[in-house]
């Protein structure tokens, strides 16, 4: 866990989820490509919503584009468009580039950007932004100005479209308690809206209303339940043990937030591994796309 | 205070909570949700005889007669009262194979050994305490016809936009955990749903399986949705004496977080989800 140690100076509310762990970012760069098939077969293969029109989309964001998987599809699926997949994270968006370049698509570039400063493009400069896992990197604290940036940089009628996971309802004890740990995480780390911190909830549901707080029109959501569990289901156990519940992020954050003791917590997730095995085990939970459209006239 | 100790497992099914639980998760809008009576994979051509267990009002029942004429259910209840406004819109609309009977939770069943197609039971968690888990289970599979289907459904809260509405259903579970109706050892759910399929596979039934469905809470969803957000509503009015009885809040707080979450529930851009389960497996012989 040495890769670990070094970011302990980062502060909780900078966290990124998804780059803890044994330093090894190849492992988890296969966990989000991993998830993307999932979210893309939940949400039966479309992209984007429906309700968003792409015969006027030019200039395109995946903003938070992890290994690229999103862009990459988007970019095979409708050619001709100039698609920017951006993260903040060197080690993931290095890794992106490698896989387009095996990928040969036109007009797709990747950007590493500083969370911390405005994002380097001119306002009103894309028609779609395409936003997942937004709830679990940003803090609630963050989200105002993550608004603010996104409404900067889309142009007057542009879309957005915000896609976040939430962890639901499992069926075996030691899961159950490692589940309400990762809500007490997340409650540390800023980015729980439970009233107890009882539940690994991140805000998905406040997708709509952040749109509404920039006087966004046309909002909507859809709502794609996922299951976790059963005996026939590998893809979606998977995503559960390798991303939701991943034993070293749970580990090293329950460390640093102080939740939990070492020694009882190293028995638990072990025992909880064994129970992801079972035939009987089910667990479930939703994936919410919601979208919205700035005004046309300020 | 461990209630459950205090007040005996049978506690909770005799809370008028229960009934409005009942009420609620057996609403139209979740069988809407659900988007099925019963699952696609049992053919309803071959199915003559389906008992519903937990039938409150007998909407379901009323839908499947009406759907499938050639189907007779047999809709039983914990509750006199949901059994005698069960009989009474059944003959309101004129269903004749169709009949309801009142029955304790605690008791056996009064149905001789393989009789039933289909046993359906629908939010057994709202009607029944944890401890009668296994004996239940038994009953239903005892009294379906070797081949059967077993279909339990259950529902499971998920999350909203409104912050008073999540703090409602944090104190409304701490109070059905206190009652003895919540098995997850830890978090603030109910816990059930998501272990019915486990409950049928630990069972030995054949074919076992599940399906997951979102009950959508948000005002645009569907055109249905208002009058289900309307009852909702005034179902948590009646579970404040509850609440109170219980000290989980103060009157004042109450009437408050209530106020709010009507507000945002219905504001247009409200967001929200819960989750419904539907598990099935068939009887082996």
């Amino acid at each position: 866990m040495q890769d670990a140690l070094e970011k302990d100076d980062l502060p909780l509310e900078y966290v990124d989820l998804r780059d803890i762990g044994d330093g090894q970012i190849t492992a988890i760069m296969s966990a989000l490509q991993f998830q993307h098939k999932l979210f893309l077969r939940e949400m039966k293969g479309e992209l984007l919503p429906t309700r968003i029109p792409l015969d006027t989309v030019e200039t395109v964001m995946d903003f938070i584009c992890g290994p690229g998987s999103w862009c990459m599809d988007f970019c095979k699926r409708y050619p001709g468009r100039q698609v920017y997949g951006v993260d903040i994270n060197h080690a993931i968006v290095a890794q992106a580039r490698e896989n387009a370049a095996h990928a040969d698509l036109q007009r797709l570039e990747f950007l590493v950007v500083d969370r911390k400063r405005p994002l380097p493009f001119p306002d009103e400069y894309f028609d779609f932004i395409h936003l997942q896992n937004g709830t679990s990197l940003f803090t609630l604290g963050q989200w105002p100005r993550v608004m603010a940036e996104m409404t900067r940089l889309l142009k007057p009628g542009g879309w957005l479209n915000l896609v976040d996971f939430e962890m639901g309802p499992a069926s075996q004890p030691a899961l159950d308690r490692v589940l309400t740990f990762l809500a007490q995480i997340l409650a540390r780390i800023g980015r729980n809206i439970t009233a107890d911190g009882r539940a690994p909830l991140t805000g998905s549901t406040l997708g709509p209303g952040r749109m509404a707080q920039q006087s966004f029109t046309d909002i909507g959501y859809a709502l794609y339940p996922v299951d976790l569990g059963g005996w026939n289901n590998p893809v979606g156990r998977a995503y559960l043990a390798w991303s939701v519940v991943r034993p070293e992020m749970i580990y090293y954050l329950a460390q640093r937030t102080e939740i939990s003791h070492r020694d009882e917590l190293q028995a638990l997730l072990r025992e909880m591994q064994r129970e992801l095995r079972q035939i009987g085990f089910c667990g479930v939970g939703m994936l919410l796309s919601s979208f919205g459209r700035k005004p046309l006239t300020p | 205070m461990n209630y459950e100790e205090k007040n005996g497992p049978e506690y909770w099914q005799e809370t008028a909570a229960s009934e409005v639980a009942r009420l609620f998760f057996g609403h139209p809008y979740m069988m809407e949700s659900l988007g099925h009576l019963l699952p696609p994979t049992i053919d309803v051509r071959e199915v003559e005889t389906v008992l519903d267990i937990g039938c409150g009002r007998g909407e379901w029942a009323r839908r499947l007669t009406k759907e499938y004429p050639h189907i007779h259910v047999t809709g039983i209840d914990t509750s006199a009262k949901f059994i005698q406004e069960a009989t009474r819109l059944a003959a309101a609309d004129d269903l004749n194979s169709i009949s309801f009977y009142q029955f304790g939770a605690a008791q056996a069943l009064d149905f001789s050994g393989e009789t039933f197609d289909v046993v359906h039971v629908h939010s057994l968690a709202s009607f029944i305490s944890t401890a009668m888990w296994s004996r239940i289970l038994e009953e239903m599979i005892r009294v379906l016809k070797v081949g059967g289907w077993l279909n339990v459904v259950d529902f499971e809260l998920g999350s909203t936009s409104s912050m008073a509405y999540n703090r409602l259903a944090v104190i409304g579970m701490a109070g059905v955990r206190a009652l003895g109706g919540s098995i997850a050892p830890a978090s603030p759910t109910q816990g059930v749903a998501a272990r019915l399929y486990g409950f049928l596979v630990d069972a030995g039934m054949l074919d076992v399986a599940y399906t997951v469905h979102a009950v959508d809470f948000g005002v645009n969803s569907r055109p249905t949705t208002r009058a289900f957000l309307d009852d909702f509503v005034s179902d948590m009015i009646s579970f404040k004496p509850f609440i109170l009885q219980f000290e989980l809040t103060d009157n004042e707080t109450f009437d408050t977080l209530l106020s709010q979450a009507r507000e945002e529930l219905y504001a247009p851009d409200s967001c929200g989800y819960a989750y419904l389960i539907s598990a099935i497996g068939r009887k082996d012989a």
